[in-house]
């Protein structure tokens, strides 16, 4: 059992009752070109293994993305031409046939007019990290026009800041989805700031709402002691990645500010 | 110097500052406001909330939980997101007080606090004065 099942418990817990109701969003685009822009955007976003819904109007697509490449159509497919073909089945690269396929599908599917929801649940690993095209392979396959910078990768930014950071921080936790993968500080430091983080996550989780009552992105969290003897909590977040970090007080402004930087628009 | 004095010079000594608010956390009232552009009600209703959960509510109780035991609620707290960053500063006073900073995502948060301590103290000299 890891040394942070109650952390990693309850991060689980709070994922599936954060995604399980209101995740639907609206894919933003004026025409079938731009909503397939908008997928290709949305696949280059998701890291972890996700079952992205797509509903447009009586339609329904669900693709197998992770590791920012759209991995598969996705089993129950919609009365479209050619989608029963390819349902389960891994794209193995982007000069297979099944690619432009998969296109043709996902136009019709979109050519109708009707405003187009996405949703994403969380996907068992049905397919290796590694399988699939990578988003920037996909829009030259679909010929999609790339209208916004690639988005930074949040693991790398995140692993360049842990390490940046390191000799200023008394401990941090690494966080990937609702896993602990990795861990710098005093053992007994580390432990610590396992079960602060997991009795933390409980008050953040539950006034969310109340803390970010704007559309904006969470970014970081900073909550430090009014005595000297105890560290500050800084929590930093980007996209499914994120960090408990424990430093003392009189850094902590400094550390938050340098996160900010980085991740901020 | 006023209160409101204070908050004015704090506001224009950060850069990107859109907001300072001096805020009661007892009534969760904001008592006096220096802005950019006049806030609604609602938004400093919001302020003070987060204020108040940040400070004293359930994100300091959940920091707390490792905390040495003689620590009672935070003394500063940050909600960052990727348009502003929200600082809230607790008054060293007796009363429950706090300063609100809304301010640029990338604001030098170091400045905002150091800003922010020396304002609390101008207003707690002015009304010990």
């Amino acid at each position: 059992m890891s040394e942070f099942a109650r952390l990693e418990e309850k991060l689980a817990k709070l994922r599936h009752r954060e995604r399980a109701p209101g995740e639907v969003r609206k894919l933003r685009g004026a025409d079938a070109d731009a909503l397939v822009q908008a997928l290709v955007t949305e696949i280059d976003e998701t890291i972890l293994p996700r079952r992205l819904t797509l509903t447009a109007g009586p339609v329904a697509l669900h693709l197998a993305v992770a590791n920012r490449r759209l991995q598969a159509l996705l089993a129950p497919t919609p009365d479209i031409k050619g989608a029963g073909e390819l349902a389960d089945k891994a794209l193995p690269d982007a000069e297979d046939p099944a690619v432009p396929a998969l296109l043709q599908v996902v136009t019709r599917a979109f050519s109708d007019g009707h405003p187009v929801e996405v949703s994403a649940m969380r996907l068992r690993a049905q397919f290796g990290s590694d399988v699939g095209v990578p988003a920037n392979l996909l829009a030259r396959a679909w010929n999609v026009k790339p209208t916004a910078p690639t988005p930074k990768n949040p693991g790398d930014v995140l692993g360049g800041y842990l390490q940046e950071i390191s000799t200023d921080a008394i401990a941090w936790l690494r966080i990937e989805g609702e896993e602990v993968t990795d861990q710098n500080g005093p053992e007994d430091r580390v432990a610590a700031l396992g079960e602060q983080a997991a009795v933390f996550l409980d008050g953040y989780f539950a006034k969310f709402d109340v803390l970010f009552p704007t559309d904006a992105k969470a970014c970081g969290t900073v909550v430090s002691p009014k005595d000297g003897n105890s560290d500050a909590l800084l929590f930093v977040e980007f996209g499914e990645v994120s960090a408990f970090i424990a430093v003392k007080p009189a850094l902590v402004a400094d550390l938050a500010g340098r996160w900010q930087r980085l991740v901020a628009d | 110097m006023s209160v409101s004095d204070a908050l004015d010079a704090m506001r224009s000594e950060i850069s990107g500052c859109s907001l300072v608010a001096y805020a009661d956390l007892g009534s969760r009232l904001v008592l006096c406001t220096s802005a950019v552009s006049n806030p609604g009600q609602e938004q400093l209703d919001a302020l003070s909330g987060a204020a108040l959960l940040a400070l004293d509510g359930a994100l300091a109780e959940g920091a707390a939980a490792m905390w040495d035991k003689t620590a009672t609620g935070a003394d500063m707290a940050m909600l960052l997101t990727n348009a502003e960053a929200r600082v809230f500063l607790r008054s060293p006073g007796a009363a429950p007080e706090a300063l609100i900073c809304v301010c640029a995502a990338d604001a030098d948060l170091d400045k905002v606090v150091d800003c922010g301590q020396t304002t609390l103290s101008r207003i707690l000299s002015q009304s010990e004065g």
